[in-house]
């Protein structure tokens, strides 16, 4: 054993004169070069500094084990959980009984959106709710954090919370009002409840499942729990929902619940009796239950997805769905679920202008117009030879409304559509390579990309992505014309994708030949249509988007059918599945 | 039942320390928060708040009965007392000083039920308010909690003999002697280990000890 150095000898008589243990001639001795020498009155220092530390922490710290176990015996022995009301009424502890229903779901295993709209003014605002089926793990940590927010303009969030306090982890304050100006601000619960918050909403935290709503635009993505998740409205009238997805548009003197997936109960107020709706039905706010097409919720919402920033806080991925897909554009979807108007007359007509000045060519090979966000209609028409442009159209201007070019021609012929991505973008491609997005707020071309390969159709997605299909590959371009992926594997792909509200999205080239990609562009799987030669492929096929009629399962990207050139494709019947898979090495029938 | 005294040295010499220091993820909870969670079912979340408030429980009923073993009774009475009541603490912020009121309750209700001789005239009855606290004060509060969680966390990365001797030295306040009685060691065998202790606490908490504000993960000031 070595000797001990300097530095211990002088420890050990430093903490023995701590201690007391020195005899009286030791204890001189210390005390004279305490006052000599300064490493010993540094150390010293340093010894009882950190001894005070120490003992102060360990006399604090210390527990009999004895004694905690007697006393979390008798705890458990009770089997009496406490239920204090600031965590939420016990009244709403049971699960909703079941009731009768005019349209009883058949899949158990459902999801409910529901936006919720609240306005504690005569304005009307619209909150978005929607509850994924999450796990049922307890709630470990119940209190919510702001995330990062996205850009900050204008937009407020007031979150009180001064009736929920304690720990948190991240930017909130807690037992106070927090106020956050963000254009779009998360606050996220740990146990995956989030929140976001359009400008001037306010929101106040009840409890770790509970929500009194104020005002404001927000979506809510509930993660489920072993509570039920209660909203307080204005009205007095609350909602209880059991890890459900449902819509409630609020206002001061009414509320509107509009329901995705699920079931929801509206009680309190007017509604004494409890009113209950389910999967594709509203509740008006007279408490009459009616059909609806709740699609259109994803709409209001689709700008969430395009922001980079929000996107990277997490969106639910059903906000990933292609748009305008799923709004109903009738050359990508086939049908739309959407009401029309009642009644169908023309009221202008505005001819295109001729190219070069002189009578308008004649072309057979008009794309459909995209109607755009608000008034703005697009349509992408032959322009002299070999060239392809895009005219604007707003229809408020209804004195000297004309059709206006927007950017250069676009060099090759193009048999579909513009797209308009959910940004407000206008993108067209054209079989001379070239893909070029329109940003009609500026009246200026935001990009242009050579794509190096005929442009054939073009898909815009959610999250702001344009899938262009062309002769040699499928390649996605980002909101900022950059490549973001390429899949080479599948040439010679006539229609526009079709994008499930997963992402995946289905390839199907000319000959039938399809693939299933995920959101990056990797291979999910190939599909082996084959198509005769007099038939061929040139529209999309259609997706029977289960996700939004049972449980999203990730290993399974869902079932898909295939429309031939010619073949309407079946309306899409909420509850139903009616799509087969497909028929490997065979026709489809 | 035989009448133990608290930090009676000759009764605690022959038995080995059952005390512990708290250890575990919910050390770092804030008192607030393990309410929450208790309340929520979460019985580890009390279990950590019967530790942390066991001592205090301890004195405080010590402070009426005089006598350990009725405080350590009645100290359990109340952390059941408390559990059953959460529904009745309107602040959970608030928990520390409701609790002790329960706890000074019980006792009184021992003492009563017992009739030691105390008239309820000389017994004083206090109540237990927890203080407002200035923002300063939360601010501090908060640095001095940050603080004692790195001190804690140092002793937790401590061998069990060292953490051990810790434990004697300080909370059951024995002398070197009295040590190496318990341990089968030689007294300066003690001396040694308890310099080698301390030199190794004081380098580790030189180290991790940070000026200023308390930014540890999650634990923020509140604003006035």
């Amino acid at each position: 054993m070595s000797e001990p150095s300097q530095d211990e000898e002088r420890e050990l008589t430093l903490s023995l004169y701590i201690d007391g243990e020195l005899d009286a001639a030791r204890r001189q001795e210390v005390e004279e070069k305490l006052r000599s020498d300064p490493a010993w009155k540094a150390e010293y220092e340093a010894l009882t500094d950190s001894d005070k530390r120490v003992s102060k922490v360990v006399q604090d710290s210390w527990h009999d084990p004895e004694f905690t176990g007697r006393v979390m015996d008798r705890i458990t022995k009770q089997n009496l959980p406490p239920a204090p009301e600031w965590a939420g009424s016990p009244s709403f502890t049971k699960p909703l009984p079941p009731t009768s229903s005019a349209s009883p779901l058949r899949d158990k295993r459902m999801r409910l959106l529901v936006s919720l709209a609240a306005a504690a003014s005569l304005s009307l605002f619209g909150v978005t709710l929607w509850f994924l089926f999450g796990n049922r793990r307890p709630v470990s940590n119940p209190l919510p954090q702001v995330l990062a927010s996205a850009d900050p303009e204008s937009v407020r969030l007031e979150m009180d919370l001064s009736r929920f306090s304690g720990y948190v982890a991240g930017n909130v304050y807690l037992g106070q009002t927090v106020t956050v100006k963000a254009e779009t601000a998360c606050v996220k619960w740990s146990d995956g409840t989030r929140l976001w918050l359009r400008q001037d909403a306010k929101v106040r935290a009840l409890g770790a499942r509970s929500l009194e709503v104020d005002k404001g635009v927000f979506l809510i993505d509930v993660a489920r729990g072993t509570q039920p998740f209660i909203l307080k409205l204005a009205d007095e009238s609350q909602i209880q929902v059991l890890g459900t997805r449902f819509e409630v548009e609020a206002k001061e003197t009414s509320t509107r619940i509009r329901v995705l997936e699920g079931h929801v109960r509206r009680s309190g107020g007017k509604a004494v009796t409890g009113v209950d709706a389910r999967g594709g039905e509203e509740i008006t706010a007279d408490l009459q239950v009616r059909a609806i097409d709740p699609r259109e919720i994803l709409i209001s919402w689709a700008d969430l997805a395009a922001t980079p920033k929000a996107a990277a806080i997490g969106l639910p991925s059903a906000f990933a769905a292609p748009w305008p897909q799923l709004g109903g554009t009738p050359g990508h979807a086939g049908v739309t679920p959407l009401a029309g108007p009642a009644g169908l007359a023309a009221t202008r007509f505005i001819p295109f202008p001729a190219a070069g000045g002189g009578a308008a060519e004649e072309s057979t090979q008009y794309a459909p117009a995209v109607v755009g966000a608000g008034s703005r209609v697009f349509v992408l028409r032959r322009a002299g030879t070999g060239k392809m442009q895009l005219y604007g159209l707003d229809l408020e201007d209804k004195g000297d409304a004309a059709w206006k070019p927007c950017g250069e021609p676009l060099p090759g012929n193009a048999q579909n559509p513009p797209v308009i991505t959910a940004r407000g973008l206008v993108v067209a491609g054209a079989s001379g390579n070239i893909v070029q997005a329109w940003d009609p707020d500026k009246g200026a071309v935001a990009w242009k990309k050579d794509v190096e390969s005929s442009v054939y159709a073009l898909c815009a997605a959610y999250d702001g992505n344009v899938y262009c299909s062309t002769y040699q590959r499928m390649i996605v371009l980002d909101g900022n014309g950059e490549k973001a992926w390429a899949y080479p594997n599948i040439k010679d792909v006539q229609a526009p994708v079709s994008i499930a509200p997963d992402g995946t999205a289905l390839v199907m080239a000319r000959d039938g030949k399809s693939a299933l990609l995920d959101r990056d562009g990797k291979l999910i799987e190939m599909l082996n249509w084959e198509a005769a030669a007099a038939e061929q492929i040139f529209w999309p096929p259609v997706l029977a988007v289960r996700a939004l009629a049972g449980r999203r399962r990730p290993a399974d990207p869902g079932r898909y059918r295939g429309a031939r050139e010619g073949r309407q494709p079946p309306a899409l019947r909420r509850g139903q599945e009616h799509a087969l898979p497909p028929e490997r090495g065979r026709r489809q029938a | 039942m035989v009448d133990e005294r608290p930090f009676d040295r000759k009764v605690y010499r022959a038995r080995p320390t059952t005390r512990r220091l708290r250890s575990g993820p919910y050390i770092r909870y804030p008192d607030a928060q393990l309410v929450v969670l208790t309340a929520k079912g979460d019985t580890d979340a009390y279990n950590e708040l019967v530790e942390r408030f066991q001592n205090a429980a301890r004195n405080r009923a010590l402070s009426v009965v005089s006598d350990f073993q009725a405080a350590e009774d009645i100290a359990q009475d109340a952390f059941i007392k408390a559990y059953n009541a959460l529904k009745d603490l309107e602040d959970p912020n608030k928990f520390a000083g409701w609790f002790l009121t329960i706890v000074h309750h019980t006792a009184l209700d021992y003492v009563r039920a017992r009739r030691e001789g105390m008239s309820l005239e000389t017994m004083k009855e206090q109540g237990f308010e927890a203080p407002r606290e200035t923002r300063g004060e939360q601010i501090e509060k908060l640095e001095e909690r940050e603080e004692d969680l790195r001190v804690l966390d140092a002793l937790q990365d401590l061998r069990d003999d060292y953490r051990e001797i810790i434990i004697l030295k300080h909370v059951e306040e024995l002398s070197y002697k009295e040590i190496a009685d318990r341990l089968g060691m030689s007294v300066s065998a003690v001396g040694e280990k308890l310099s080698r202790v301390r030199a190794l606490l004081k380098r580790r908490l030189e180290k991790k000890r940070v000026p200023g504000k308390a930014e540890s993960e999650g634990i923020q000031a509140e604003e006035a």
